[in-house]
């Protein structure tokens, strides 16, 4: 039925670190990029990486990657043969996809149907309990008075997850501890799902204590082939958003592993699914359910990249492309131990606080296993607009520990200036006992780092030297010993 | 990239990556960072929440999305008063001490600034 359609040129439908990863595998195809950017990201990476741009006319997400008409006119216009959404904003949204398809481009993603069918929550977990994979107890009914969803949360019993139907990525998704707290967190999720999706509509399911997020890479041809490239876990988040994913899981032993890829290649062939996808499910003991199905390119996918020796971008591509699979489920094999590390910028000493400015200087420490993907260069602007993920730290090595020891080495020696990051909030999840063993629930952050750290401990040496010039700065007067020991300092800041 | 520079202190010789910003020093030492502010009386608490006269400030710039409390109310310590927006992720301000509702400087949808003031308690 299908048939092969080289691209020659690929819009690209989103921002940041991830158009920078679209616009490297194009190149990579000999295929040209298009990026549609909002006025404020002309000041970022993959504008200045793309072959070209158009602006969507706005700043806001709303105004920008979440306008649908905006975004196909500007891709007909420079006549894109397909558009890569990327992952958030309109990647997961059939409408975007069916008008996509409609202006006769090519979608890369699965079909709309398979993406309005895994979107919807409901809908999502019925398709699942009817190809035998295993969900977790809820409410999933249309009517959604508040007291009718308090009495079905009841009726589950708390604690309870309380998720916009249509959400994702942590967004409109709250934990209800018992009926007196419920009604505020119901508001909270409803608001978040209506400002950030459109729908207030949502649902209730138990909220299991002690799990582990385990997701499996999952992926399907336009020939009805499906794979899978093994599993991520994900269990180090913080509000649902993830902050340090692994592959493989620590937590899998080959049976299990055996029986959650093949749950996955069940979710994927139910949805017909095409491309790349990722079937998420929360392991308690020896017991998983699924979770939800995303229909698009995972932030973490690079793990799943170094640990298989793939390409899910480039694949995703000629999948789109009409062409079959490269590689049959005997050619997919996992070796050694991969680490992502979301760089935010926040500051970890303020709960996680977001962190906005300027970039002023930015080095990556590259060396054999270390991969980075970033979206801003120095003289770049953070704004607030938009997610706080400014980067991420991938690291590969043979094993989990020796992994583990150099993310931490690669952490030390990488530099952001200009806004406050993550960086040694991400060493010490890294450095602890449960971390290391592997043991860590999805709870870890809250029960550990519930106000990320707690306070920042200067070097002696290095208050001197901020005390010397603190003083300097405030003062006209300077004492003359002060000045002794500042001056080399002020000297040398001179040129920066 | 580099802006290594060495500095005396005292006896010992410090090596450092600095950069000099408009409103401080961010400095990379022994593989952390480090943000100096500098010291402005005028932007005194800015980047703090909270002044000692009940004063509740803008911790980061965004959008105010909710507000739960009007002038004159009386409220607890750590009831919530203002949810603000920013990076896709919603923030609850809470009153810093148990008191009255004094001012309110904003507005649902208002884009405000670090630091902006945005309501203040006073004690009863």
């Amino acid at each position: 039925m299908s048939k092969v359609k080289i691209f020659k040129r690929i819009a690209i439908a989103n921002r940041g670190e991830v158009a920078v990863r679209v616009i490297n595998a194009c190149k990579d195809l000999g295929i040209e990029t298009i990026l549609l950017h909002s006025d404020q990201d002309v000041g970022t990476r993959a504008y200045r990486m793309a072959d070209y741009t158009v602006s969507l006319k706005g700043n806001t997400s709303a105004e920008s990657y979440l306008d649908i008409s905006k975004n196909i006119s500007a891709a007909l216009s420079m006549s894109a043969d397909a558009v890569h959404p990327g992952f958030g904003f309109l990647s997961e949204n059939a409408d975007f996809a069916e008008a996509v398809i409609g202006s006769g481009m090519s979608f890369i993603g699965p079909m709309p149907k398979s993406i309005r069918e895994m979107g919807d929550k409901i809908s999502a977990k019925k398709i699942m309990e009817e190809a035998g994979v295993p969900t977790i107890p809820g409410y999933k009914g249309s009517d959604q008075n508040s007291d009718v969803l308090l009495e079905e949360a009841k009726k589950i019993g708390f604690p309870v997850l309380i998720k916009a139907a249509a959400g994702g990525g942590g967004r409109g998704m709250k934990v209800s501890r018992s009926k007196d707290d419920f009604l505020e967190n119901l508001s909270s999720a409803q608001r978040e799902g209506d400002s950030a999706f459109g729908s207030p509509i949502v649902f209730l399911e138990k909220y299991l204590e002690s799990t582990k997020h385990i997701e499996v890479q999952v992926f399907g041809d336009t020939y009805g082939n499906h794979v899978h490239l093994f599993e991520r876990e994900c269990s180090v988040q913080r509000r649902h958003q993830k902050i340090i994913e692994e592959a493989p899981s620590p937590s899998l032993n080959a049976k299990l592993r055996g029986q959650i890829t093949d749950s996955a290649l069940k979710a994927a062939k139910a949805v017909n699914y095409i491309g790349a996808g990722t079937v998420e499910f929360l392991l308690e003991g020896e017991e998983f359910y699924f979770l939800e199905m995303n229909t698009r390119l995972q932030v973490e996918h690079p793990v799943t990249e170094l640990i298989t020796s793939t390409d899910l971008v480039k694949a995703q591509i000629k999948v789109a492309q009409g062409s079959p699979l490269d590689w049959a489920q005997s050619d997919i094999i996992a070796r050694g131990h991969s680490i992502e590390c979301r760089i935010y910028a926040e500051d970890p000493y303020k709960m996680g606080m977001p962190s906005t400015g300027k970039i002023l200087k930015q080095d990556w420490p590259y060396g054999p296993g270390a991969r980075f993907e970033y979206a801003f260069e120095p003289g770049d602007e953070v704004s607030p607009l938009y997610d706080p993920m400014i980067a991420k730290v991938v690291t590969w090595d043979e094993d989990r520990s020796s992994c583990i020891n150099k993310t931490k080495r690669i952490l030390s020696e990488s530099i952001v200036f200009g806004v406050k990051t993550n960086f040694e909030f991400l060493k010490e999840i890294l450095g602890h006992n449960d971390f290391r063993e592997g043991t860590m629930f999805t709870s870890f952050i809250e029960s550990y780092f519930p106000n990320a750290l707690e306070s920042e401990n200067l070097p002696e040496e290095l208050a001197e030297i901020f005390l010397g010039l603190s003083s300097k700065l405030n003062s006209s007067s300077t004492h003359s010993d002060q000045q002794q020991f500042l001056s080399p300092f002020e000297n040398s800041w001179r040129n920066v | 990239m580099k802006n290594k520079i060495s500095l005396p202190i005292a006896d010992i010789q410090i090596e450092l990556d600095a950069v000099k910003s408009s409103d401080g020093i961010w400095v990379h030492y022994k593989g952390r960072t480090f943000f100096e502010p500098v010291k402005n009386p005028k932007r005194r608490g800015a980047r703090g929440a909270t002044t000692d006269s009940g004063e509740v400030l803008a911790p980061m710039p965004g959008k105010i999305i909710k507000l739960v409390a009007n002038i004159g109310d009386l409220v607890k310590e750590g009831q919530l008063v203002v949810v603000m927006e920013a990076m896709k992720m919603e923030y609850s301000l809470k009153a810093p001490k148990a008191g009255k509702i004094d001012t309110i400087n904003l507005e649902i949808g208002q884009q405000v600034s670090l630091g902006d003031s945005l309501f203040k308690i006073s004690e009863e």
